[in-house]
């Protein structure tokens, strides 16, 4: 299973692969059928795959995202049994003992399993076995969709896969395939002794794994619990004070469950059920994981505040649920937004942060991160403040206005040239007089990205007119080209 | 065509837009006695606590105002944060705080907060909200437009959220306006900076940005004019050298500026 960054674009008729970097450079470690059908491979470098057909598109795998997406599939199949795990990076197992049975058999099972993942999207080959090393050998390397092993008769129906259905490293499994042993079924007449001495303990432990002789062990995904408390009222209520009371109930329930187990959340969404069955939702996320009754109640209530009239006064709700999710241990969180504050100040700013987010909005309330450019409006920006910031490295600063104004204004200048600041210039239909200017400071176009190829070159001036007052003018582009004449604007203030 | 009342009603609308000054201010700057800079006159830890006015002397001088407010607040944050509060109509008139710039000012980008709110009145609830955070260092706000809920009443209910935490406020206003519960409030303008003589250059260079700062109303102190300069490395300092002079020529300066 493997997961593209960003959103799919490819046009259906257009060859695609997933890429990935490896030795040598960026290689396909996923195609679609078209771009099977000609004759492009997986593992190839894509520099060999783009001559071979110079329309592939290609997108960059998103490792964390196909890890998480791959998590939960393993818990959405705890349907069939408590006990799942993921075999990364494209698989996961699940332990069917004593389960088996209340899906109508193995094959039933499993046929069920390719059925609901095939309606999201996935396609799959899955295997039912006695031991897990027979079963992830049989699932990737069978020749069937779905595969019943018989029990105690893994070692027999294991015998003609390939020796990597054994899991072994590669370099072994391609030394094994230079010595001519290429099934698995090559392996059982020789010694286990000879094997050991020949290719390490690994590859012996694996057949009797596989053979159900030793044990494997498996970690099973931890079972998380739901954080989740539901209030359904006598009868239709839409009076906003006993919304707000049950709220109220709600939240001091689950607190009390966060609190006990000594974990907090970082999202808490209420749904209001009502009487026709749809749900509204209103989420409050938090700077940082709490089990603050108080402080979760009062953030709702501001809520409230700005959505009140917004509810249909005739529908009414039969229930409220109240959901925790982004759940951390409490003992853990460290503070983040006031580097070197007390813990009582960063824990009173985080509670700030949170109610000012609730009644203003999550992207009122805003930080400065930086990138890495040179063209100005990149290289800072304005991001909420419970995202994530990439981090900020102190670094001598060329000189900056502190006010940026977000669209450029244009400027009439009067310049000497070639690339002296201007003299004059008028803003807004006030003329400024120059008295004193530094510049100017080119700053060239990014043309490594897209678009930016032929943007024009930049030469930033900071003069103070007669008055004090202080500006950052550019002049887009050179005198040198007459038919594409120089502009002047006005992109900040000093102080 | 327009009657009196809705041309004095579009020209009022036309002068906010455009960042004039009221009539009224510009009386007030330009009968002031403004007097020689005195350096130990400048009143030390008047701006630590309290609720300060900062007024531009009009819309141009904004900046100016801005940046006083900042650099008041960061001189005693001891690497505690800043909230800067705003209203969210136009950043295009007078433009965003830019992280890369505040650096340039001394200030650390990392240590400044922004929430910018729709009415004026979640203006003053979020500054209400920050006063109360034991955790900050200053509050800053910007009323960049005439005010409808800012006045006394307002202006005491900061003041009295303030004396619980001693969170100082800073607060630039569009105009002067009427009396309120404020504990200074102050006049701004931009002035001419030294400038760095460059036999190679057209024009000197730049030095340490200048700003003419008139206390107008401290408790027990009378009108006091100061000529500030706002520095990287040592932020906001004083200028020693006396400037009856130029402040004279300055105040018609005011009159005429745009």
């Amino acid at each position: 299973m493997l997961r593209q960054q960003g959103p799919s674009r490819t046009p259906r008729d257009a060859p695609f692969a997933i890429i990935a970097p490896g030795k040598g450079g960026n290689r396909l470690i996923a195609i679609d059928a078209i771009a099977s059908r000609i004759g492009l491979r997986e593992g190839m470098l894509l520099t060999d795959a783009t001559a071979i057909e110079p329309s592939l598109k290609v997108s960059k795998q998103d490792a964390p995202g196909e890890a998480s997406d791959l998590k939960r599939l393993a818990m959405g199949c705890r349907r069939y049994s408590p006990w799942t795990g993921t075999d990364a990076p494209e698989g996961f197992w699940i332990d069917i003992t004593g389960t088996a049975h209340l899906f109508g058999g193995e094959a039933a099972l499993l046929a069920d399993l390719k059925e609901r993942l095939q309606r999201h999207g996935f396609c799959c080959q899955a295997a039912a076995a006695s031991t897990h090393a027979a079963a992830w050998g049989m699932a990737r390397f069978g020749k069937s969709a779905i595969t019943v092993i018989p029990p105690a008769k893994d070692r027999d129906a294991c015998a003609p896969l390939s020796i990597r259905a054994l899991n072994i490293a590669e370099d072994k499994a391609a030394l094994l395939d230079r010595l001519g042993l290429k099934t698995v079924g090559q392996l059982y007449v020789i010694s286990r002794e000879a094997l050991r001495a020949r290719f390490g303990p690994q590859l012996g432990q694996r057949l009797d794994q596989l053979s159900g002789i030793t044990g494997e062990a498996m970690s099973a995904l931890a079972y998380e619990p739901s954080y989740r408390s539901q209030l359904d009222f006598a009868e239709p209520v839409t009076a906003m004070p006993v919304i707000l009371d049950a709220a109220g109930i709600l939240i001091a329930r689950l607190t009390e469950q966060l609190r006990n187990n000594g974990v907090g959340a970082q999202s808490f969404t209420l749904t209001l059920i009502d009487t026709g069955g749809s749900g509204s939702e209103i989420v409050n996320a938090l700077a940082r994981a709490s089990h603050d009754a108080d402080h979760i109640c009062r953030l709702f209530r501001d809520r409230f505040t700005t959505l009140e009239g917004r509810f249909d006064e005739h529908s009414g709700f039969d229930a409220a649920i109240l959901h925790a999710s982004a759940i951390e241990r409490m003992e853990a969180i460290q503070s983040s937004l006031a580097p070197n504050g007390s813990q009582d100040g960063s824990a009173s700013i985080h509670a700030l942060f949170d109610r000012l987010t609730a009644r203003l909005g999550s992207r009122a309330v805003t930080r400065f991160d930086f990138r890495q450019s040179h063209i100005p409006e990149r290289a800072s920006l304005s991001v909420p403040v419970l995202s994530h910031f990439s981090g900020y490295e102190k670094r001598p600063t060329p000189t900056r206005p502190f006010l940026l104004l977000p669209h450029p204004e244009p400027v009439t200048a009067l310049a000497e040239l070639p690339d002296y600041p201007p003299r004059r210039f008028t803003w807004r239909r006030v003329n400024y007089r120059v008295a004193k200017a530094e510049g100017p400071e080119r700053i060239e176009s990014e043309w490594w990205k897209p678009g930016e190829t032929h943007s024009r070159p930049r030469d930033y001036y900071t003069i103070e007119e007669e008055g004090g007052r202080r500006f950052w003018l550019y002049r887009e582009g050179l005198y040198a080209d007459p038919a594409h004449p120089p502009k002047w604007f006005m992109h900040g203030m000093f102080a | 065509m327009l009657n009196q009342t809705s041309k004095r009603l579009f020209l009022e609308n036309l002068r906010e837009r455009l960042g004039f000054q009221t009539r009224v201010d510009q009386t007030r700057f330009e009968h002031t006695s403004w007097g020689p800079v005195d350096g130990p006159s400048w009143p030390r830890g008047i701006f630590q606590k309290g609720l300060h006015e900062i007024v531009a002397a009009n819309g141009s001088h904004h900046p100016a105002a801005l940046a006083f407010g900042l650099l008041a607040a960061h001189a005693t944050a001891d690497h505690r944060p800043l909230l800067v509060v705003s209203l969210d109509h136009n950043d295009q008139d007078n433009g965003r705080l830019y992280g890369a710039g505040l650096a340039a000012l001394g200030i650390d980008p990392m240590l400044v907060f922004e929430a910018k709110t729709r009415t004026e009145k979640d203006l003053l609830w979020t500054v209400e909200e920050g006063v109360s955070c034991a955790g900050l260092a200053a509050v800053i706000a910007v009323l960049d437009r005439k005010e409808r809920l800012y006045g006394f009443t307002a202006s005491r209910r900061i003041k009295l959220r303030q004396e619980k935490t001693g969170i100082p406020v800073f607060l630039a206003r569009h105009a002067h306006g009427d009396a309120t519960a404020a504990s200074t409030r102050s006049l701004i303008m931009a002035r001419p900076s030294e400038g760095i003589l460059v036999p190679s250059n057209h024009l000197p260079l730049l030095s340490a940005p200048r700003a003419a700062l008139q206390l107008v109303r401290h408790l027990g102190s009378p009108p006091q004019t100061w000529e500030i300069a706002f520095d990287a490395s040592n932020g906001l300092r004083m200028v020693a050298e006396v400037q009856n002079g130029p402040f004279a020529a300055s105040a018609g300066a005011i009159e005429n500026a745009a």
